[in-house]
């Protein structure tokens, strides 16, 4: 039955693109958001993957908000500990710690949990959010198993000198503020992003757990937030060229309760990170390209709860080394070669001492275009010492085939692994809990098979992709209590498997026509995911993946006015081995109005959130707000 | 095509009036009578605690009865409850409430709030009787309702971290269980005047409490393990059986069980002659004492880690609870008074207590 409809929605997708591109034949251009990304020669290499890029006016309109906001009305499955909570995102059944993020070409992942706080990741930091699926960013780095989340800032000499300030008010008393401010020429330039935040986020919402569900406000939720973000851009030499980017962010949220609970709470996370990235660009000749890459990630998170008297602070720091290069070889073949040092070390009031660990790798990437590069194919390779131990060597392979220049076909397979997080080995011996110094690495290996159809002509443009995957995950490292046994503390095992195979279809359409631009977008995700606890146990649905998954947008331009809807689907998703959360609709609706003042482009917009005024939960229990609205103004005072 | 739509609206309105029977029917009907009644934990912080009923000799373990009633989930960590007068009131540890319901039917009456870290409750003469620990710092207490109305009568200070409370002969017993510290304390509380009558030292961290057939008040004290400030363990308080005369409040026996083992429950067999204690966490074995020999014995009545049991007053059947992990589902495993295996059952996550309607 399933396979029926997937055939048939293929086949609708393949008739409405041959139909459309019959349409195309106007000379204006619809720029298609393809970002220049500096810093790293990654992207080439991700041949055969399937990619999600979030587009530039989806960035301007959540740009006073999260990335676990944006991520929310996407591609992805996010968990969220309540509004403002902690937030991860999955990919394919895998965990958060599966899914890794990177800045700027630097893994930016916490060494204690694996995870990276989405809410805490303000999307006017970032010119470029884009998605990869499945395991085959090898050349990214191991731990990849389910995906990566690439955020990148763009190369500034492009970008014209001026800058913007954005305000916001909205439900919850959320007051926002995001500036950025570039400036320079064609050989220095330097960019400054501020975003800054208070927030009640007493939002309503319906509580569940009580008789008759009774609509409510979310308490002991309030959140301040500041961060600043610089890129600096030099060209040193005709060359040489350097970039740097700087981003430090604070957070400071009282930890909202779980809807059953009638407690007060008292409890309260501070976050800071400093994340830095230097980059050093030598092209000796227009074949070769090395880089030097020099990049510290930093944090400390306190949490205290005084009402059980637990006061934890925990600190962690990566530094890292790399050298890459880039030589064009075998008539438009292209070889990346790198090798890395990373240091990550942790300190924690859980811990016994501290926690240090050195990675060494090194990676080797072939990318070879043939027949007239109407095939493209890529071999990564990589190997890892970790503390003086070998880990098995991890690869990826890609093709993608293009019999005319509309339709690609791609496929990629990968082997990958996750070594255990400091927390997984270092956290002490208590009543409850217990690190496990012997973890082994988490095994994973994948693929994905499809097909993409394109074409961008003048005035309209569209992209249509599908593929089918399958990802395994061996020695899966869980933390498990088990009071059957004697030592019967909280510990991390490698004790399950998981499994997911399924298949991903994403739309995107793009028209103008005189002053009115159109632009729709739909992906599409069904995810069968299956995970057994420990070896011989029978398999459960892995939690917190939904089977279906439908994200969707439309986007209006008219002269001064836009309007955007968001709708995201997200099924019945396991919550434990016998209960189901509900499946729920989230839509978004943005409008906006821009107008000149005193020579300066003003946008006034309104947005209405959980339209629908739906009932749902990220994570069992957590509260997320029903509908409520923010205003928003922007001043772009780029001339 | 005004017949079919004649026939249409007569089979809509038939469809009404039949489901309209069927759920009044379903509401009255008492289906939860005359079985065992498990209580499902759940994992802290995921409001995942349930419900199993398993109907005397039936083979089928019907799981999440609250929620499949109520529409609704219960909440986080279900610690204990009792049944007391057709309603059963259930003690929501991390939720900070009492969920009562019908016992018979589950049909959700009302629920208490208030409660800091609520741990057992007891029922006795028209009131219901909770004991928490309060936030970090605060003297445990004892927390008084009437049974009907549901209101809160009385808060009774008791010691650190009170926890399993015995309604007998006026009086109510509470187990200072020690909470985030320590205590070694049996507090007995005058029912009608809610005042502190005396303080009995017992062994450490005292959990449960149970009556034997001559009147005796039985507790199992746990123990703990000292940790050092690196979290390394630098010695062990050690769990006791202690019996104390109801009448003087004297210990007539005071038997220590292990220093390393720290089990946690404690209950009688339906002629409240023997005494069996074991279970919680990492304990292995159920094992038992004669109420007027008692000698700790080195082999268990019944082999296993166990995170709870209880005895059926009825049959002296003793239901195990088995909880592999916290995420898992849990299993029932019934053994007869002499330790042999019965029967055993899937159950929800983490099953701690077993009630008998």
């Amino acid at each position: 039955m399933h396979l029926k409809r997937v055939c048939s929605i293929v086949f609708l997708q393949l008739v409405l693109v041959g139909y459309l591109c019959a349409q195309m034949s106007l000379s204006d251009t619809i720029r298609m958001d393809e970002v220049k990304v500096y810093g790293n020669l990654r992207e080439s290499h991700s041949i055969g993957a399937t990619i999600y890029r979030m587009d530039s006016v989806k960035l301007k309109i959540f740009q006073n908000r999260s990335a676990a906001e944006l991520l929310a009305m996407g591609s992805v499955n996010l968990k969220s500990y309540g509004v403002g909570g902690l937030s991860s995102l999955t990919m394919r059944g895998g965990n958060s710690s599966q899914t890794i993020v990177v800045w700027n070409g630097v893994n930016i992942q916490n060494p204690m949990n694996g995870g990276a706080n989405l809410s805490l990741f303000p999307v006017n930091m970032f010119s470029s959010i884009r998605l990869q699926y499945g395991g085959s960013g090898t050349i990214y780095g191991s731990g990849a198993i389910s995906g990566i989340l690439i955020l990148n800032s763009n190369a500034l000499f492009p970008q014209p000198n001026g800058g913007e300030l954005s305000l916001s008010y909205g439900s919850g008393n959320t007051r926002s503020l995001s500036s950025q401010v570039k400036y320079g020429d064609k050989s220095r330039a330097i960019s400054v992003k501020v975003f800054g935040q208070l927030a009640d986020n007493d939002f309503e919402f319906r509580n569940i757990y009580k008789i008759g569900s009774p609509k409510e406000r979310i308490t002991h939720a309030e959140s301040k937030q500041l961060g600043i973000l610089t890129d600096v851009n030099m060209r040193l030499h005709e060359k040489l060229f350097w970039s740097f980017s700087g981003w430090g962010q604070l957070g400071d949220k009282n930890l909202q309760p779980i809807m059953s609970s009638t407690q007060p709470s008292y409890a309260n996370q501070v976050d800071r990170s400093l994340a830095l990235v230097s980059n050093l660009s030598l092209s000796p000749s227009k074949r070769i390209l090395f880089n030097l890459k020099n990049a510290a990630s930093l944090g400390t998170i306190d949490y205290s709860d005084k009402g059980v008297n637990i006061f934890t602070n925990n600190s962690y720091a990566s530094i890292l080394t790399e050298l890459e290069s880039k030589v064009d070889v075998l008539n438009n073949g292209e070889v990346s070669m790198g090798i890395n040092h990373t240091l990550e070390t942790a300190s924690s009031d859980d811990y016994v001492g501290s926690a240090k660990r050195n990675r060494v790798s090194g990676y080797a990437s072939f990318r070879k275009p043939l027949f007239s590069s109407r095939f493209l194919s890529v071999l990564s390779m990589r190997g890892e010492l970790v503390d003086g131990d070998f880990k098995p060597v991890i690869y990826s392979v890609g093709a993608e085939w293009l019999p005319t220049k509309k339709l690609i076909f791609k496929m990629n397979a990968s082997k990958n692994y996750r070594i255990p997080t400091l927390n997984d080995l270092y956290w002490a011996s208590t009543t409850y809990t217990e690190g496990n110094p012997n973890l082994e690495p988490e095994s994973g290996w994948g693929g994905d098979v499809g097909f993409q159809v394109k074409s961008i002509s003048s005035d309209r443009a569209i992209n249509v992709s599908n593929s089918l995957f399958y990802s395994n995950i061996e020695r899966w490292i869980v933390w498990l209590s088990i009071p059957t046994v004697s030592d019967s503390k909280w510990k991390p095992f490698n004790m399950s498997k998981g499994e997911s195979w399924g298949w991903e279809s994403q739309v995107d359409w793009s028209l103008r026509v005189n002053s009115l631009t159109i632009r729709v977008e739909g992906f599409y995700t069904f995810t069968h995911s299956v995970f057994s606890e420990q070896p011989g146990s029978r398999a459960q649905p892995m939690i917190y993946t939904p089977t279906h998954r439908f994200s969707g947008s439309l986007n209006l331009q008219y002269e001064k006015y836009g309007l955007g809807y968001y709708h995201g689907f997200t099924g019945k998703r396991y919550r434990d081995f016998q209960s189901q959360l509900p499946a729920f609709n989230l839509a978004n609706l943005f409008i906006s109005y821009k107008f000149n003042l005193l020579w300066k482009v003003v946008t006034a917009g309104l947005s209405v959130n959980n339209l629908w005024n739906q009932d749902y939960q990220l994570i069992a229990g957590y509260a997320m707000p029903l509908r409520s609205y923010m205003f928003t103004i922007n001043i772009d005072f780029t001339r | 095509m005004k017949k079919l739509v004649k026939l249409m609206m007569a089979m809509l309105v038939l469809a009404f009036a039949f489901a309209s029977c069927g759920g009044d029917d379903e509401t009255q009907y008492a289906e939860f009578e005359n079985g065992a009644i498990i209580l499902n934990e759940g994992a802290y912080g995921n409001s995942n605690a349930s419900i199993t009923f398993i109907g005397y000799g039936s083979d089928i373990a019907d799981n999440q009865i609250f929620y499949r009633i109520n529409g609704r989930e219960l909440g986080d960590v279900l610690q204990h409850a009792a049944i007391y007068n057709g309603k059963i009131y259930m003690v929501l540890n991390n939720s900070g409430k009492v969920e009562v319901a019908s016992s018979a039917t589950f049909i959700q009456l009302q629920t208490i709030t208030g409660l800091v870290n609520p741990r057992y409750v007891a029922a006795k003469d028209g009131k219901i009787y909770v004991t928490q620990w309060g936030s970090w710092g605060e003297q445990g207490t004892v927390e008084v309702f009437d049974a009907n109305s549901f209101s809160h009568s009385n808060t009774i200070k008791v010691g650190t971290g009170a926890e399993g409370l015995l309604c007998t002969d006026g009086k109510i017993w509470v187990a200072n269980g020690g909470g985030y510290g320590l205590d070694s304390t049996v507090m007995v509380v005058d029912a009608a005047t809610g005042a502190v009558s005396d303080t009995v030292t017992v062994g450490y961290n005292p959990k449960e409490l149970v009556e034997d057939a001559s009147g005796n008040i039985w507790v199992i004290c746990s123990g703990a393990d000292i940790y050092d400030d690196s979290w390394e363990v630098v010695g062990h308080l050690p769990s006791k059986l202690v019996m104390i005369d109801r009448q003087s409040r004297q210990v007539v026996h005071s038997l220590i069980i292990s220093n390393t083992s720290h089990p946690a429950h404690i209950d009688v067999s339906s002629g409240k002659e023997t005494v069996y204690f074991g279970g919680g966490f990492g304990v292995n074995g159920i094992f038992s004492v004669s109420i007027t020999q008692p000698v700790i014995p080195q082999t268990p009545v019944i082999n296993g880690f166990f995170y709870g049991f209880n005895i059926r007053p009825s049959n002296g059947d003793i239901y195990c609870m088995v909880a592999p992990n916290f995420t898992s589902a849990g299993e029932l495993k019934i053994y007869s008074s002499a330790g042999a295996a019965l029967k055993s059952y899937s159950v929800g996550i983490a099953p701690s207590t077993a009630l008998f309607n």
